[in-house]
């Protein structure tokens, strides 16, 4: 018997301990989706969003300056890396709008303390570990669901709500005798047997998609885009399911590029290759859900402005990020510039914040679920005087 | 023992108390007169962690006034072996910039100091200079100047009746169940104030708790718990080498929890879908290793206390291959209860 009889004889027998395992993470989702997607290292975002404008641009970054030629200019100020160019049919069609100059509300060059303050949505490292968009489940009163595509529950999920987690797994293949085994035990343990059973009905729904999960498993990390793709393609199976997650958390690692981080063709240049066909990949897969989707592309903070002396960057402060979907006014570039003299850096080395993470997250959450004011500043706790930005959602 | 963590340089250096400066102390002021640039003082960070985390807890009955004078008189606590200059120079909010010159110093000087024990060299330290002078009022008590004052208030923190209960709630939460029980934590707040918190007195109360055996309330094991449960029931000699990325992608890497509350000790961030499949996973390769070593899914079963039910029953099926005997045993649902 393959898990699929195996699912439905269950459902037949009436099994009462368990109704549908997704109902009972999932409530009555709103028609707005966001995708959260967290770039775990801190991606150098001078070599994403380029400042072809700024006359500082071609000396501060000296060998790692890029030749304009092979940039797809997005208008005077900014164009994007060689790898990004997959993004510039989002930006055709008036749905991407990337972010420079940006940070988190707390001055770190700690991945760890950075990537707290990124995903609790609070102004410092300390207090309460919630993440911010558990808090956002908590706001929307019952309204939303989420699910992590991610081995384990990232801290922007962890929270009193709970929420769904799948990654991909050599487990859970057709016809896998252990996991229909595991499933029998796991369906006398009260505590567990629905945990168990939203597990494999997540597997279900993306192997229905047609791709094994330990094919994405198998991939090269992260620079074929082999695994971005599958991970982009289940978010978009999991989230379209009648009755699925409105909200998603995706998190791709691998971007501390402080050795040999490359020009075109490079090691981050493939990296934003493999990011650009996985976002790629999700609208196609998104459907028609794609018309209520927003993704988030963010990361812990940029580099430094110069390069260093391996053929990398270092851990800087302000950087670079996205705002995806057909909801966004696109066609802009949200900046208030700060300049790469050296008088305008931080601490003469980083890029200057000029746009606060929590003014884009406030706007989109906003904007996707019909949020107030009120309940945003209770996502993001001490944020009362941080505003969301008025020109980034419709 | 909250004394020694207050002295120990990991915690100095961790929650900034290392860089604390008094803002009327001698250093403060000097450095007011020479070097106008930089501003320096008070870092309450440990002070704050001290009373939310270690002892009252956060609703145990201080205010911000309290944080703030018990950072006051803990300035001075600090590291030798460190140069004065670096650490009146630290500035707020850098902590982790004077961390990475910390750590790269002890880098440079080798194992040698990379070892560092007691005192030295980059023991604790009271530095006069650095200590803000005056008295200071914390939960409505005087306390004078020197590391004195700062032993005396540890210690009284620790008698609060405020901590009893919250050391008890935490106790109870981790040996008992994850909503502890009223009546357990009165119990063992009670021994704690009674026995002037003597440990021992607290331990044998809590195993003493008719709750404590209650199967109803089994506590999740968290990953770390799992992987050692897992490690001793198999008689693994040796670590795996891949368990520090297992434990990683359980979300619960050595040595780094989340904030300086610590890892969760409740089942929910834990027990979500993929971790359960993770574990199942990595169950079976762990299995296949061990048992072609030779591990007898029959004694494993008998280790694990599998004495009855279905999977008592699939351990004795000779159709199913010895390797997935052994996962069902790790990665089915009773064992990841304790």
């Amino acid at each position: 018997m393959d898990r699929r009889q195996l699912l439905r004889c269950m459902c037949a027998g009436g099994a009462a301990t368990f109704a549908s395992p997704l109902a009972s993470f999932a409530r009555m989702p709103g028609r707005g989706k966001l995708v959260f997607v967290l770039l775990r290292g801190g991606f150098d975002g001078l070599a994403g969003v380029v400042p072809i404008g700024d006359r500082d641009y071609e000396s501060i970054r000296g060998r790692m300056a890029f030749n304009r030629d092979a940039l797809s200019p997005l208008n005077s100020d900014f164009a994007l890396a060689p790898g990004l160019a997959g993004l510039d049919a989002f930006w055709g069609r008036g749905e991407l709008v990337p972010l420079q100059a940006m940070a988190i509300p707390y001055r770190t060059r700690s991945h760890f303390d950075g990537q707290a303050v990124l995903e609790t949505g609070l102004d410092r490292p300390v207090g309460a570990s919630d993440g911010w968009l558990n808090r956002l489940l908590q706001v929307s009163g019952g309204e939303t669901s989420a699910v992590a595509v991610a081995a384990g529950l990232p801290r922007s999920l962890s929270g009193p709500e709970q929420v769904l987690t799948w990654s991909p797994t050599q487990l859970g293949v057709l016809g896998d005798e252990y996991v229909e085994r595991l499933h029998l035990l796991y369906r006398e343990d009260p505590r567990l047997a629905d945990r168990f059973e939203a597990a494999l009905q997540l597997g279900e729904t993306v192997d229905a998609a047609g791709m094994g999960g330990g094919d994405m498993r198998a991939g090269s990390p992260g620079l074929d885009g082999q695994r971005e793709s599958g991970v982009f393609t289940a978010t978009a199976k999991l989230m379209s399911e009648p009755g699925g997650p409105n909200i998603a958390a995706v998190e791709f690692g691998g971007w501390d590029t402080h050795a040999n981080q490359g020009m075109a063709g490079g090691l981050l240049d493939r990296r934003f290759g493999a990011l650009a066909r996985g976002l790629t990949t999700f609208r196609e897969a998104a459907g028609a859900m794609w018309q209520d989707t927003t993704v988030v592309v963010m990361t812990e903070f940029g580099r430094t402005a110069q390069p260093n002396g391996t053929g990398g960057t270092d851990h800087g402060t302000a950087g670079a990020g996205f705002v995806i979907g057909p909801n966004v006014r696109g066609n802009t570039v949200l900046a208030d510039w700060p300049g790469l003299g050296s008088r305008d850096l931080y601490e003469g080395r980083d890029l200057r914040p000029t746009l606060d993470t929590r003014a884009v997250l406030k706007s989109v959450t906003e904007g996707v679920f019909d949020l107030t004011a009120a309940q945003t500043d209770r996502i993001f706790p001490d944020s009362t005087s941080i505003r969301p930005v008025t020109n980034l959602m419709r | 023992m909250v004394l020694a963590s207050a002295r120990h340089p990991a915690m100095l250096l961790y929650l900034d108390n290392m860089q604390s400066v008094g803002p009327r102390s001698q250093a403060a002021e000097r450095a007011a007169r020479f070097d106008r640039g930089r501003e320096r003082g008070l870092n309450e960070n440990y002070a704050r962690e001290l009373l939310e985390l270690h002892t009252l807890g956060v609703n145990g009955g201080y205010d911000q006034a309290d944080v703030e004078q018990l950072a006051r008189i803990l300035t001075g606590w600090t590291l030798q072996g460190l140069p004065l200059a670096e650490a009146a120079a630290a500035r707020p909010q850098q902590g982790s910039g004077l961390g990475e010159r910390f750590r790269r110093q002890m880098m440079e000087s080798g194992l040698r100091r990379a070892g560092f024990s007691g005192d030295a060299p980059y023991g604790f330290a009271f530095r006069p200079e650095l200590h803000e002078p005056g008295g200071k009022t914390v939960l409505g008590k005087q306390y004078g100047e020197g590391e004195a004052a700062g032993r005396s208030v540890i210690n009284d923190l620790c008698r609060h009746p405020s901590t009893a209960v919250f050391l008890a709630t935490k106790l109870v939460r981790h040996f008992v169940a994850d909503d502890p029980p009223p009546g357990a934590v009165d119990a063992v707040a009670t021994v704690f104030a009674e026995t002037d918190g003597d440990l021992l007195a607290v331990s044998e109360a809590l195993v003493g708790l008719p709750s404590a055996w209650n199967l109803e309330s089994r506590k999740f094991r968290t990953p770390q718990d799992w992987l050692v449960a897992a490690g001793r029931a198999l008689a693994v000699k040796s670590l795996p080498p891949r368990v520090g990325g297992v434990l990683r992608e359980l979300r619960h890497a050595l040595w780094a929890p989340p904030s300086p509350k610590g890892y969760d000790d409740t089942m929910g961030p834990w027990a979500d879908p993929d971790s359960l499949m993770n574990r199942a996973e990595f169950a079976r390769t762990v299995a296949d290793a061990v048992t072609r070593s030779g591990t007898d899914p029959s004694t494993l079963a008998r280790v694990a206390g599998v004495s009855s039910g279905a999977l008592a029953t699939l351990v004795e099926d000779r159709s199913i291959p010895a390797a997935e005997r052994v996962a069902l045993v790790v990665g089915g649902p009773d064992f990841q209860w304790r």
